[in-house]
């Protein structure tokens, strides 16, 4: 009996040893997962600049301009460094030296762009530097280059002087998306001199870095998709009344609500009110404040208006309260581009009365000269220009969508 | 014994230079009812400056106390204008989006905040600090709003770290939507800046029109800049002669900076020097050989009230074959022309001639971006009398513009212009 269980614990041992059907099995077949691989250990061209056995450096042939020396005294590392002494006078317009990296090896930088930068040991031979008066270019084997500055962050205690200071200038800040440069296939590193200088420059290399400032997207810019779109309806973005100076133009407000012309102060007041702003406008072409004949407001709080979507159709629109229309001139003004001031005057096409007093306004964006040259996204304000003496109140600013005739866009109404 | 008393007298030098060194100047604003006004050291300072980089010496002379620079880089600049008793608006160069700085990079927005905090650090106690000037139109051809954050930043550390000298940021001509930024972003700027050209006409109602409350200076004036000039048939932009921009000068003078006291709290004239804009001769005060020109006259009979003893040359009119200078003219290869010019002597009694041709540079840039200068074209004089030249006019194709100086014995200085064209044949 003895001979069996010892015969049987053989085998039960043997079994559960060798049986792969013990193991725990997935269900399906899975890929190992790896641990993701650092991309800037595994880069190969870490050194650019140790000395002047270990590295190669071109553009070192003295000129009048400037004497480049591999120094041997004050080393930070190696048995020499860089020595550079420069001043850039009309005789000289491109002044620099460049490093072969990796002896001109094809340097893929794509995945150490975000978090990687070349730093430097720098020291000044007298002097505190806050600038480093040299422009960085990473050249790519099609010629092409794109530049960054090392600036005061990276600066070591924010300055350069006598002592070994260490400098990093972020992947990041190169422009080589701007300047068509291939950052996965990198030839080189060059240093522009500009203006003047006397700078020591040891150990030259790529290392891991990171800083917590972003790139941001910000544009200032509301895009308008629909009409129609109430102007002028907050008092704190119109320029052009300011009754300590000139009473030509003054604010008033109207509203079902309120059927009597009320003057109010308080600038919040109005949208919660849901009051629409006028403007009473008494001018006298003879008047000692006669050139206060302006006012305007922006479509968007003075930020850019986006209205490339809906200028084409359509018009501005407001009313006029008065015993007739006076000539005014409208611009229309955008932030960039050429025109920026596009402007119309007032005719009789524009006008529909309503009634004894009132008069509607209708001007089609495409009666306005050059309306096709403007930048649309850019829009920035509206301006008018009371040209001649009158008395009126003026209110109700909207553009509004309209497909109409633009020479005539009252024809239908009359 | 000698030694002894060649060191007592250093010690007592450097201690009395330096007692005079540390005397920083206090600078305030004050409002009243007549409006704002500028103390410096309890005494009220109404700026009479120019924008300048050198010949302070002559700003002195001429009436003038104060100077503005644009940028704290060259820092020795304050140091020469103690020396000539003048005060500094000093600029402190912020990045500007039209020539490629990005204010979404919060990089180098960071970056150039703290390279400007340790700059402002460094100078806030020099005795020459009349005012910051925090930016020089940054709104040029902007839409990034944010530039205004970073004005703000360094403004709101100047009143941090500097009680003593009022801060301002400068503008590019007065616009309603770069006041209500100003206003709502930058609420620790105490004054406004503004580079006016021809628009200086309508500065003091614009101001109030755009409603700018608090005071301002004209930090650029002068003549109607080549941004505003007109162009003939082919592109050239016409420069009025020197005579025309110095009367100019006056009156703007007198009608628009000194016809505003209530707000304005004095102006920099624009540029007492020499620089290359569209020509050689648009707005600088002196020619590139470091001759005076009449505008220098001017300013010390505005800052002075009187004019000097000895004027320079004043020239009224240029003309090419009779045409005057706002014409088109054209001509064949190897022409010959007359170029008449009308001054007047100004008293003078010898008065020298130079003639000077150059080819047209077209150039598009704005805000006083850097222009080369082209280089001096020979050409053939035929015959030259006191108000006339005749001359050949180059034998190629090309656009020109003939220049003409006329200085007194002491160099002060007129000069006019005049661009042609050259066709085939």
């Amino acid at each position: 009996m003895k001979e069996l269980n010892k015969y049987i614990l053989v085998w039960s041992l043997l079994l559960f040893f060798s049986c792969d059907s013990m193991k725990t099995v997935n269900l399906y077949d899975t890929v190992e997962i790896k641990e993701k691989e650092d991309p800037f250990l595994s880069f190969p061209f870490k050194d650019i600049f140790t000395d002047s056995d270990e590295s190669g450096v071109f553009g070192m042939k003295t000129h009048p301009c400037k004497e480049i020396t591999f120094d041997s005294i004050n080393n930070f590392s190696g048995k020499d460094h860089l020595h550079l002494k420069w001043e850039k006078t009309k005789d000289c317009k491109w002044l620099g030296l460049g490093f072969k990296w990796g002896n001109f090896k094809s340097k893929n930088l794509t995945p150490l762009f975000e978090n990687s930068a070349i730093q430097f040991m720098i020291r000044s031979n007298s002097g505190e530097f806050y600038n480093i008066p040299m422009l960085f270019g990473l050249s790519d084997y099609s010629g092409k280059q794109c530049f960054s500055k090392v600036n005061i962050l990276g600066m070591e205690d924010g300055v350069v002087d006598q002592k070994w200071r260490k400098v990093s200038l972020p992947l990041s800040t190169f422009n080589y998306n701007k300047k068509g440069v291939k950052i996965s296939n990198i030839k080189e590193l060059r240093v522009q001199l500009m203006k003047k200088g006397n700078f020591h420059i040891d150990d030259i290399k790529l290392v891991p870095y990171n800083h917590p400032y972003k790139i941001t997207t910000e544009t200032f810019t509301k895009k308008f998709n629909s009409l129609p779109i109430n102007l002028g309806d907050e008092r704190k973005y119109w320029w052009g009344v300011n009754e300590n100076y000139s009473s030509n133009f003054k604010f008033t407000t109207k509203s079902n609500s309120i059927k009597s012309n009320t003057t109010l102060n308080d600038d919040n007041l109005l949208p919660e009110l849901n009051v629409s702003l006028s403007l009473s406008v008494n001018y006298d072409s003879e008047n000692k404040d006669k050139k206060w004949n302006s006012f305007g407001f922006p479509f968007n709080k003075w930020e850019s208006a986006d209205l490339s979507e809906v200028y084409s159709t359509s018009a501005l629109n407001f009313k006029i309260i008065g015993k007739k229309v006076p000539k005014i001139k409208i611009n229309l003004v955008s932030y960039l581009g050429k025109p920026r001031n596009i402007s119309i005057l007032l005719n009789e096409n524009n006008i529909v009365q309503l009634d004894e007093n009132t008069f509607e306004i209708f001007v089609p964006i495409k009666s306005f000269k050059n309306f096709n040259s403007v930048n649309w996204t850019k829009i920035k304000e509206l301006r008018f220009r009371i040209l001649e003496t009158s008395n009126f109140e003026i209110v109700d600013f909207k553009l509004i969508e309209f497909r109409g005739d633009p020479d005539n866009p009252t024809k239908w109404f009359k | 014994m000698m030694k002894f008393f060649i060191n007592i007298l250093i010690i007592s030098q450097v201690c009395f230079y330096s007692s005079v060194f540390s005397q920083t100047s206090k600078v305030t604003i004050s409002e009243t009812d007549s409006g704002f006004e500028l103390f410096r050291d309890n005494k009220p300072y109404y700026i009479k400056g120019a924008g300048a980089k050198n010949n302070f010496k002559k700003v002195k002379e001429s009436g003038g106390n104060s100077i503005r620079i644009w940028s704290s880089n060259k820092s020795k600049l304050l140091d020469s204008a103690l020396k000539y008793d003048l005060s500094v608006c000093l600029g402190l160069w912020v990045g500007q989006e039209r020539s490629g700085f990005d204010y979404n990079d919060e990089y180098k927005v960071k970056a150039q905040i703290e390279l400007l905090k340790k700059k402002i650090l460094k100078l806030k106690d020099h005795p020459s600090l009349l005012i910051w000037g925090i930016g020089n139109e940054v709104d040029l051809k902007y839409s990034n709003f944010k530039v205004w954050e970073t004005i703000e930043e360094i403004a709101k550390f100047i009143k941090k770290v500097d009680p003593n000298h009022p801060t301002m940021t400068v503008i590019a001509g007065l616009d309603p939507s770069k006041v209500f930024m100003i206003k709502k972003y930058c609420p620790s700027v105490d004054i406004l800046g503004i580079n006016v050209y021809g628009s200086i006409v309508n500065a003091n109602l614009n101001i109030r029109r755009y409603g700018w409350e608090k005071p301002y200076i004209v930090t650029e004036w002068g003549v109607n800049g080549p941004f505003e000039a007109k162009v003939n048939s082919w592109g050239a932009k016409i420069e009025p002669t020197n005579g025309i921009k110095a009367n100019q000068r006056l009156k703007r003078y007198k009608n628009f900076i000194e016809g505003d006291r209530e707000k304005c709290l004095g102006s920099y004239c624009f540029l007492w020097g020499q620089k290359q804009e569209s020509t050689a001769t648009w707005h600088g005060m002196y020619l590139s050989n470091g001759n005076p020109t009449e505008a220098v006259d001017v300013m010390e009979y505005c800052w002075k009230g009187q004019w000097p003893e000895k004027r320079a040359p004043s020239i009224m009119k240029i003309k090419l074959n009779g045409g005057n200078w706002q014409k088109n003219h054209v001509f064949i290869k190897n022409e010959e022309v007359n170029l008449e010019f009308i001054y007047n002597k100004n008293n003078n009694d010898s008065l020298y001639y130079d003639f000077q041709l150059y080819p047209e540079t077209f150039s598009t840039k704005g805000g006083g971006d850097y222009q080369k200068s082209p280089d001096k074209l020979e050409f053939n004089k035929v015959k030259q009398l006191e108000n006339s030249l005749t001359f050949n006019v180059p034998n190629k194709k090309g656009f020109y513009r003939m220049f003409v100086f006329i200085k007194n014995e002491i160099n002060q200085s007129s000069v006019a212009n005049i661009p042609f064209r050259v066709e085939g044949q």
